[in-house]
C-alpha cells in the first residue's frame, strides 16, 4: 500500500512548517530526515491523519487520511512523545489498543505485538517499572498491534541501547521486506543507512531531496567528489593523477591522498589503470564524501 | 612612532589552579543567590513585579500610617499591631517567593546540577528555607523600619528613641516568628509541586482554610476549647507566641505558652524534614 | 593515575532490581565510553560515583578518593552534564554558569571569569545574556557542557551529550567533546548509545550488559582490520566476481560490494586492480574491513564475513 502526498502545505499563523511538499512513499523503508524543526513531525502527524493540511492532499492506498477512521485500521503511528499511561502493564496497555482496534482476539494480538518488539517477558510489569526503551517498544507494539500496512514512526532510535536498536532496525527491515510501508524519522543518519538507503530530506519544510542517498549523492554534479586514497608511493601518484583531466585536485597528506575528482565516472575508470600503469600498488581508496552523512549536510548546506 | 612587536596570545583553554572553598562558601552561594532569586534580581523584568509591588504596598500603608503618626505627634498604632494587621502580606510575600524559590528549581529540574556539586540534599532545603525566611523577613519589615525612622525623627529625646528602638525590634522579631512558622509551611506546599501557579494557590490555600478554622473555634469555645483554638492555623499559632511573650494579642492562649512553643517548632522542624525526604526521592 | 576503579561493585534495590552485579573496572585516564548500561545501570553508576547513592558491596575509587567517604572533594572535582533539560528557562547562561561555579567552591571573581571562558570554549557569544528559555537545543547542550566543566573538572561524565540534536549539531558536540578531552586535557566519560559516534570519539569503551561487564577495551583493539578485502564497483560486480575468481581468488558478493579474503600479502591488491582493468570497471572502493564496536553486541560473535554496511 503505498501513501501519496500531493502538494502539502501545513500552516500554524505565519509559521509554516511543511511547505509544498509532494512525495510517494512504495512500499518498504524510507528515512525522513531533516535538521530540528523542518516539519518532519508535522507531516507524520498529517499522514497518519492527526492533521488536517492546511493545502494539498495526503492518500494511503487511494484514501485521504484526515477524517477517515476507516484508515486507522492499515495505519500505525508511534510518536515521539513519551505519553503512556504508569499504572498500566505493558500487556494492558497493547490489549487496550487492541480493542481500540476492534479486534477479534485482542489477548492473541497483543501477545503477538509484545513478542515481536521483544516485550513478551515484562508483559506482566507496569509501565512505570519500564525503562525509557521498553516504553519505546511498548508504544511501538501498541502501533504494532492490529498489523497495519502503513506504519510511521517518530525517531524510534530515542532512549534504545545498542541492542534494542538493532532490534528495532531488524524489525523495521523486516516489515519493509514483508511489503509494509514503513516512513521513519531519525537523527541517526548512520542507522538510516543501515535500514534503508532511501530517504526523504526535508528542510525548513521543504523537501529538498528524495531517493537512494548515493543516486541522490551523483546527482549533486556540481560538487566534486572526494576520494581518500593510500598507494605504495603517494608522491608519485599525486603528480600522475594530477595530470588527468577528471581530477580537480589532490593534496599530499599523512595518511595519503584526497583527491577531489571533477568527473566521478571518468575518474573511476581511469584510476585503475593509472595505478597499474605506473607500477604502484593501491591499499586503499575510499569515497570521502559518500556517507548519507555527508549527503545530507551538502543537502542541509552546513557544509 | 613605537615599535609594535607583534604577538598571537593563547586564549585557548586555561586549566584553573585558585582556591576552592568548600561545602560551607557552596551553601552560602546558594542562599544569596536565591534572595536575589525572591526579589527578581538578576532575572527578567516580569520576575520583579510581585515582590516589588507587595513589598510598595506594605510601604505605602505604612508611609501612611508613619505620616498620620508624624502630624499627631505620637504612633497611632503598635508594631506588633501592625504586623497581625500585614499577616496577609507575608502569606502573599511566601506565595509569590516560595513557588520562584522551589517550586521552580523542580519544574526545571535542576537539582541535579546541585547534587552534583559539594551540596547535600539537606544543605538545599538549609539554603532555600533561610532565603525565603530572610526574604519574607526583609519585605515585611521595611514597613515598621519606615514607622520607626518616622517616629523617632520626630522624637524628643534619645531616650524616646532608644526606647521607640527596643518596640521596632521586638515588632522585627514578631514578623521573624510569623514567617519562620509559615515559611516552614510554604516550602512544604511549594515542595510538592513544580507548578508554582499550583504552589502559589496551595500556601494561599492553606491559609484561607487554616484561619477561619481557628477564629471559629476561638468563637464557639470556651476555656481550654478558645486557648487552644490557635494551633490550627500557623498564623494563628505565631500570635498565640505573641500573646506568651506580651499577654496581648489577637489570641488569649491562657497558660498554654509553652504548647504554643512545641506545636510552633514541631511546625518548622517538621515541614524541614518532610521537605527534606521528598528531595530524596527526586532524581538526581 | 586511575580514573574510575571498582572491584566487585554491587548495586541491589530493595524491590530486588539488580543495577550492577560484580562490576570490576578500572578506567584509565582519555575519553572513555560507557555503553549498553540502559536505565537502571547507568544512573545507578553515576549516583554512586557521585557519592549520592551508597554501593550494596563492593568498592570504588574515583580520581583515588571513595565517593561514599568524601563525596564533596570527588564532587568538586568531576563535572557532570545529566541526559535530560535540566535549564533553569528564565536564567542566562551567563547568570546561571556563574551561579554553579560558585557552588562549585569557586570565588565570586573567579567564578565570573571561567563562566565566561567556559562559555566561549563551548560556542556561546553574545546569547549567553539572552533567557536560555529561548536557546535551541543545540545552545542548551552547549550549556550544560559548559556548567559541567566551569569549575575545570579532572572528569567529567557526560550522559547522552548529543541527545536530542540534528545531524550538525551532533556533529559539532562531538568535536567540542574530542577537544575537550585531548586539548584541554580533561577526561571524559561518556554515556552514550551510538557505536558510531564512540568510534569516532573515544579511545576506550566500556559495555556493560545487564549489569555486568561485558567487555573493556580501547576501541583501537576493538575495530582492528579484518582478513577481509572490500571492493565496490559501480557496475559489473558479478563480471568481477568471475574476473577475481579466473585469478584464482574466492571473492562474493553482499549487496553492492564485493568481499575479498585478503590473503597473506598485499599481492591481493595488485590483483583486484588487474581484473578491475582487465574488465574495464569504474572502480569506487578498496578498503581493508574493520571490525564495528555493533559487533559487541551482537549474540554470535563476530560474524564470519559481512558487508561494510550491516545488512539485519
Amino acid at each position: 500500500m503505498s501513501v501519496d502526498v500531493s502538494g502539502v502545505t501545513r500552516w500554524y499563523g505565519n509559521v509554516v512548517a511543511v511547505n509544498d511538499v509532494t512525495m510517494t512513499l512504495p512500499p518498504g523503508v524510507t528515512g525522513l530526515l531533516g535538521p530540528n524543526g523542518a516539519g518532519k513531525t508535522t507531516l507524520l502527524h498529517m499522514i497518519a491523519g492527526f492533521l488536517p493540511p492546511s493545502r494539498g492532499t495526503i492518500t494511503a492506498a487511494g484514501q485521504r487520511t484526515w477524517r477517515n477512521p476507516d484508515l486507522y485500521k492499515v495505519l500505525g503511528l508511534v510518536t515521539e512523545k513519551e505519553a503512556v499511561h504508569g499504572f498500566l502493564t505493558g500487556e494492558q496497555f497493547v490489549v487496550a489498543s487492541a480493542r481500540l482496534h476492534r479486534l477479534p482476539e485482542p489477548e492473541r494480538a497483543a501477545a503477538r505485538a509484545l513478542d515481536l518488539v521483544e516485550l513478551a517477558d515484562p508483559r506482566k510489569r507496569k509501565l512505570s517499572t519500564y525503562s525509557k526503551g521498553m516504553r519505546q517498544r511498548a508504544r511501538l507494539a501498541a502501533a504494532l498491534v492490529h498489523d497495519p500496512q502503513v506504519l510511521l514512526l517518530d525517531e524510534p532510535f530515542n532512549g534504545l541501547d545498542p541492542r534494542q536498536r538493532m532490534q528495532m532496525m531488524t524489525l523495521l527491515h523486516d516489515l519493509g521486506n514483508r511489503g509494509r510501508t514503513v516512513l521513519f524519522s531519525s537523527h541517526i543518519l548512520e542507522e538510516v543507512e543501515q535500514v534503508s538507503g532511501t530517504v526523504q530530506v526535508m528542510v525548513a519544510g521543504r523537501l529538498a531531496a528524495s531517493g537512494d542517498y548515493r543516486t541522490i549523492r551523483r546527482l549533486m554534479t556540481n560538487r566534486p567528489h572526494v576520494f581518500a586514497i593510500d598507494s605504495s608511493d603517494n608522491r608519485r601518484l599525486a603528480a600522475v593523477l594530477i595530470g588527468d583531466p577528471s581530477v580537480r585536485g589532490v593534496s599530499l597528506g599523512e595518511d595519503g591522498l584526497e583527491v577531489s575528482a571533477s568527473d566521478f565516472g571518468t575518474f573511476t575508470r581511469v584510476l585503475p589503470g593509472i595505478v597499474r600503469r605506473e607500477g604502484l600498488r593501491l591499499r586503499r581508496l575510499r569515497p570521502a564524501d559518500e556517507s548519507l552523512e555527508s549527503v545530507f549536510s551538502y543537502l542541509v548546506g552546513a557544509k | 612612532m613605537s615599535e609594535q612587536t607583534s604577538v598571537i596570545h593563547d586564549i585557548g583553554y586555561q586549566r584553573y589552579s585558585g582556591p576552592r572553598l568548600g561545602r560551607g562558601y557552596a551553601v552560602r552561594s546558594l542562599y544569596e543567590h536565591s534572595l536575589r532569586t525572591a526579589f527578581g534580581v538578576g532575572r527578567g523584568m516580569k520576575s520583579k513585579i510581585f515582590p516589588w509591588g507587595v513589598v510598595g504596598v506594605a510601604s505605602l500603608i505604612t508611609v501612611i500610617i508613619a505620616a498620620v503618626s508624624s502630624t499627631a505627634g505620637q504612633r497611632v498604632i503598635s508594631y506588633v499591631n501592625l504586623v497581625d494587621q500585614m499577616s496577609v502580606l507575608i502569606i502573599i510575600f511566601l506565595a509569590v517567593a516560595a513557588p520562584e524559590l522551589i517550586s521552580r528549581d523542580l519544574r526545571a529540574k535542576v537539582l541535579p546540577l546541585y547534587f552534583a556539586r559539594p551540596v547535600g540534599r539537606f544543605d538545599y532545603v538549609g539554603a532555600k528555607f533561610a532565603a525565603l525566611v530572610a526574604s519574607t523577613w526583609m519585605a515585611v519589615g521595611l514597613p515598621l523600619v519606615i514607622v520607626f525612622a518616622a517616629v523617632a525623627f520626630d522624637a524628643d529625646t534619645v531616650g524616646d528613641a532608644w526606647k521607640e528602638f527596643t518596640l521596632l525590634l521586638g515588632g522585627l522579631a514578631y514578623v521573624l516568628v510569623l514567617v519562620l512558622i509559615n515559611a516552614a509551611v510554604a516550602m512544604l506546599v511549594a515542595a510538592c509541586t513544580g507548578r508554582r501557579a499550583f504552589a502559589a494557590g496551595g500556601i494561599v490555600g492553606v491559609y484561607l482554610v487554616t484561619l477561619p478554622v481557628s477564629v471559629v473555634l476561638s468563637e464557639i469555645g470556651t476555656g481550654a476549647a478558645q486557648n487552644l483554638s490557635g494551633l490550627p492555623s500557623p498564623t494563628m499559632t505565631g500570635a498565640g507566641l505573641r500573646y506568651w511573650v506580651t499577654g496581648d494579642g489577637p489570641i488569649d492562649i491562657g497558660g498554654f505558652g509553652w504548647l504554643y512553643l512545641l506545636v510552633s517548632l514541631v511546625l518548622v522542624a517538621g515541614s524541614i524534614a518532610v521537605t527534606h525526604a521528598r528531595y530524596r526521592r527526586v532524581d538526581s | 593515575m586511575t580514573l574510575i576503579e571498582t572491584t566487585a561493585l554491587t548495586k541491589r534495590y530493595p524491590a530486588g532490581v539488580v543495577a550492577l552485579s560484580d562490576l570490576t573496572l578500572a578506567v584509565q585516564p582519555g575519553i572513555v565510553a560507557l555503553v549498553g548500561a540502559n536505565g537502571a545501570g547507568k544512573s545507578t553508576f553515576i549516583k554512586i560515583i557521585l557519592g549520592l547513592l551508597p554501593a550494596t558491596s563492593g568498592t570504588v575509587r574515583v580520581l583515588g578518593l571513595d565517593p561514599a567517604a568524601e563525596p564533596d572533594r570527588v564532587r568538586s572535582r568531576v563535572g557532570y552534564m545529566p541526559e535530560h533539560d535540566c535549564l533553569p528557562p528564565e536564567q542566562s547562561a551567563a547568570e546561571l554558569v556563574t551561579h554553579l561555579a560558585r557552588i562549585s567552591g569557586l570565588p565570586r571573581t573567579a567564578a565570573r571569569e571561567r563562566a565566561s571562558e567556559t562559555l566561549r570554549h563551548v560556542g556561546l557569544y553574545e546569547e549567553r545574556y539572552r533567557q536560555i528559555g529561548g536557546y535551541s537545543t543545540g545552545m542548551k547542550q552547549r550549556v550544560k557542557l559548559a556548567q559541567a566543566m566551569v569549575h575545570d573538572p579532572d572528569l567529567l561524565l557526560l550522559d547522552e551529550p548529543t541527545n536530542g540534536l540534528d545531524p550538525a549539531g551532533r556533529d559539532a558536540m562531538l568535536d567540542l567533546i574530542h577537544r575537550i578531552g585531548t586539548e584541554f586535557g580533561i577526561s571524559i566519560v561518556v554515556c552514550s548509545h551510538l557505536l558510531g559516534e564512540i568510534e569516532r570519539i573515544c579511545t576506550s569503551l566500556i559495555a556493560i550488559d545487564g549489569g555486568k561487564l561485558l567487555r573493556a577495551d580501547t576501541v583501537a583493539a576493538m575495530t582492528t582490520d579484518r582478513d577481509v578485502l572490500l571492493v565496490e564497483v559501480d557496475e559489473g560486480a558479478d563480471t568481477l566476481v568471475a574476473a577475481l575468481a579466473e585469478r584464482g581468488v574466492a571473492a562474493r558478493r553482499d549487496g553492492h560490494t564485493v568481499l575479498v579474503p585478503a590473503g597473506a600479502d598485499e599481492s591481493t591488491y595488485d590483483v583486484i586492480l588487474d581484473a578491475v582493468v582487465a574488465a574495464g570497471l569504474p572502480l569506487h572502493r578498496l578498503d581493508r574491513q574493520r571490525r564495528r564496536l555493533s559487533e559487541l553486541f551482537t549474540n554470535n560473535q563476530a560474524p564470519e564475513i559481512k558487508g561494510s554496511v550491516l545488512h539485519v
